[in-house]
C-alpha cells in the first residue's frame, strides 16, 4: 500500500507541474491573440490602402484617358471637320456654276456623304468627350437626334421622358453603342415600316434603364428578321451588357433594357 | 477503490482502449494522406510501447531487463527522430529552423555520447538519453511556439492541428522529464514514491493523448 505522504507528494508535484504548464499555455494563447489581432489590423489598413492607391492608380488612368479622349475629339473637329467642310462647299460651289446634269448629280452625292460623314464625326466626337459621361446627356442626345431625324418626314413623333433622371455616369463607349441600336431602329421605321406615328420612352426602375422605340407600321417582316440591321443591334447590346426583345405583333416594339 | 487499483482499472479499461482508438485513428489519417509519415511513426511507437509491449508482458513473454532497458532506449530514439522530423516540417520562420537545426544537432551529439557512457559505465543506464530527448521535447515545443508567434499571417489557433500537437508532447515532456529525472534517486531511497508518480503517470497519458485528439480531428 501508498504512504499517503507519499501520495500528497505526487498529487502536489504533479499539480504543480500542471500549472505552470496551464499558465504557459494561458499566457502564449493570450499573448498570441493579441498579435493576431494587431495582425488582423495592419491587414485591413495595408488592404485599405493598397484598395486606395489602386483607385487612385484607376483615377489617374482615367484622367489620361478623358483627356486623351478629348484632344482626340478636338483634333477631329478642328482637322477633319474642317476639311470635311471645305469639300462640301467646295462641291456646292462647283455644283451651283456647273451646266452639266450629270456632274451636278455626282457633285450632290459628295455634298451628302460630306454631310453624312460629318454627322457620324459630330457622334463620335459626343461620344469620346468626357462631359457627356452621363445618362441624362445621352437622352438629350437621342431626343434631339430622333426630332431632327424625322422632322423632314410625316410620321408623328412622341417622346416620353421622366422629368427627373438622377444624374448615372454612362460611358462612351455605352452610350455609342445604344445609340447606334436607337439609331438603327430608326432608321428601319423611316425604310420599312410605313408607320405614321412613333413612340419613344425612357424609364429607369432599380437601376435599369428601358429604352422602347415602337411604331405603328407594317411589323417586321421574315426578310427583315434576318438582316443584318438586327443583328448588328443585338451585337452592340450585348457587348455592353444589355438585352433586346423586338414584338412586331401591330406594328414594331423594340425594348432595350440596360443596368445603369 | 484504493489508490493503486483505481490507477490500474484506469489504465486498462479507459487509457488502453483509448490509445488504441487514437491510433487507428491516426492510422486512418495517414492512410488518407493527412498526417505525415514521422507524425504517424510518433504515435505508432507509442502505442507499440504501451500496448504491444504490456500486452506481451501481460500473456506471459518474459523480456529481459537489458532487453527492456534496450525497447525503451529505442523507443525515445525513434521517438526523437520522428518528433525532430515533425516538428522542424511544422516550423516555418527560416531564422527559427536555423536554431532548431542547431539545436537538433547539439542534442544528436550529446545522446550520442550518452548512449556510449551509458555502455562503458552502465550504472546510469539510459536516463541521460531519455532526459535529453525529453529536454529536446521541450525546448523544441518552445522554439515551436516561438515560430507561431512570431508569423505574420492569420492562423485560427483552435483549427490548427500542429499546435496541438507540439502542446501535447510539450505537456507530456514536462511530466516525463520530472518522472525520469528522480527516476534512478527514488529506486533507491523511495522506491513507493517512484511507483506512485509510475501509476499516476496514467493520467498525464490521458491528457496527452486527448490533446492528440484535438489535433487528429483538426484535419480535415
Amino acid at each position: 500500500m501508498f504512504e499517503v505522504d507519499e501520495v500528497r507528494f505526487t498529487f502536489l508535484v504533479f499539480f504543480f507541474l500542471f500549472f505552470i504548464f496551464v499558465v504557459f499555455i494561458i499566457s502564449f494563447i493570450t499573448l498570441f491573440r493579441r498579435r493576431q489581432n494587431e495582425l488582423l489590423l495592419k491587414n485591413q489598413l495595408d488592404e485599405e490602402k493598397f484598395r486606395n492607391d489602386l483607385l487612385e492608380k484607376e483615377l489617374e488612368a482615367n484622367k489620361k484617358l478623358e483627356r486623351e479622349r478629348e484632344r482626340i475629339s478636338l483634333d477631329i473637329h478642328d482637322d477633319l471637320g474642317a476639311s470635311l467642310s471645305a469639300i462640301k462647299l467646295k462641291a456646292e460651289f462647283i455644283r451651283s456654276k456647273s451646266q452639266d446634269n450629270q456632274l451636278q448629280s455626282d457633285l450632290s452625292d459628295i455634298v451628302e456623304n460630306a454631310a453624312e460623314v460629318a454627322f457620324n464625326m459630330r457622334e463620335m466626337m459626343w461620344s469620346l468627350t468626357s462631359e457627356n459621361d452621363t445618362l441624362e446627356n445621352f437622352i438629350i442626345y437621342i431626343r434631339n437626334y430622333i426630332v431632327e431625324y424625322f422632322q423632314p418626314t410625316q410620321i408623328q413623333l412622341h417622346i416620353d421622358i421622366p422629368v427627373l433622371f438622377d444624374n448615372f455616369a454612362m460611358s462612351g463607349y455605352t452610350r455609342r453603342n445604344l445609340f447606334l441600336c436607337v439609331k438603327e431602329g430608326c432608321h428601319n421605321i423611316l425604310k420599312h415600316s410605313a408607320a405614321n406615328n412613333v413612340n419613344l420612352s425612357f424609364s429607369l426602375h432599380n437601376r435599369i434603364l428601358t429604352l422602347i422605340l415602337a411604331d405603328d407600321g407594317i411589323g417586321l417582316s421574315d426578310e427583315n428578321r434576318k438582316g443584318n440591321g438586327l443583328y448588328s443591334m443585338q451585337k452592340r447590346i450585348d457587348n455592353i451588357g444589355g438585352t433586346i426583345s423586338i414584338n412586331s405583333q401591330q406594328g414594331t416594339k423594340i425594348v432595350w433594357k440596360l443596368p445603369i | 477503490m484504493p489508490y493503486i487499483e483505481l490507477n490500474s482499472w484506469i489504465s486498462i479499461w479507459i487509457y488502453r482502449p483509448f490509445l488504441l482508438f487514437i491510433f487507428a485513428l491516426t492510422s486512418f489519417k495517414f492512410f488518407q494522406g493527412k498526417i505525415s509519415y514521422a507524425l504517424f511513426v510518433y504515435i505508432g511507437v507509442g502505442f507499440i510501447m504501451d500496448i504491444v509491449v504490456k500486452l506481451l508482458t501481460l500473456h506471459g513473454v518474459l523480456f529481459s531487463l537489458v532487453f527492456q532497458k534496450n525497447l525503451t532506449l529505442a523507443y525515445f530514439l525513434i521517438s526523437y527522430i520522428a518528433f525532430s522530423s515533425y516538428c522542424y516540417s511544422q516550423i516555418e520562420i527560416a531564422r527559427v529552423k536555423k536554431w532548431v537545426k542547431l539545436f537538433t544537432a547539439l542534442i544528436s551529439i550529446l545522446i550520442i555520447f550518452s548512449i556510449l557512457f551509458w555502455k562503458l559505465s552502465y550504472t546510469k543506464h539510459n536516463q541521460i538519453t531519455i532526459e535529453l530527448v525529453c529536454v529536446y521535447f521541450i525546448i523544441t515545443s518552445l522554439f515551436f511556439y516561438i515560430d507561431f508567434f512570431l508569423r505574420n499571417h492569420i492562423i485560427q489557433l483552435k483549427n490548427y492541428a500542429a499546435f496541438w500537437f507540439m502542446t501535447g508532447i510539450f505537456f507530456w515532456s514536462i511530466f516525463f522529464l520530472f518522472r525520469v529525472g528522480a527516476m534512478y534517486y527514488l529506486q533507491t531511497y523511495d522506491p513507493i514514491l517512484l511507483l506512485n508518480i509510475t501509476s499516476f503517470f496514467v493520467y498525464i497519458n490521458l491528457i496527452t493523448y486527448t490533446i492528440y485528439l484535438k489535433g487528429l480531428v483538426c484535419l480535415r
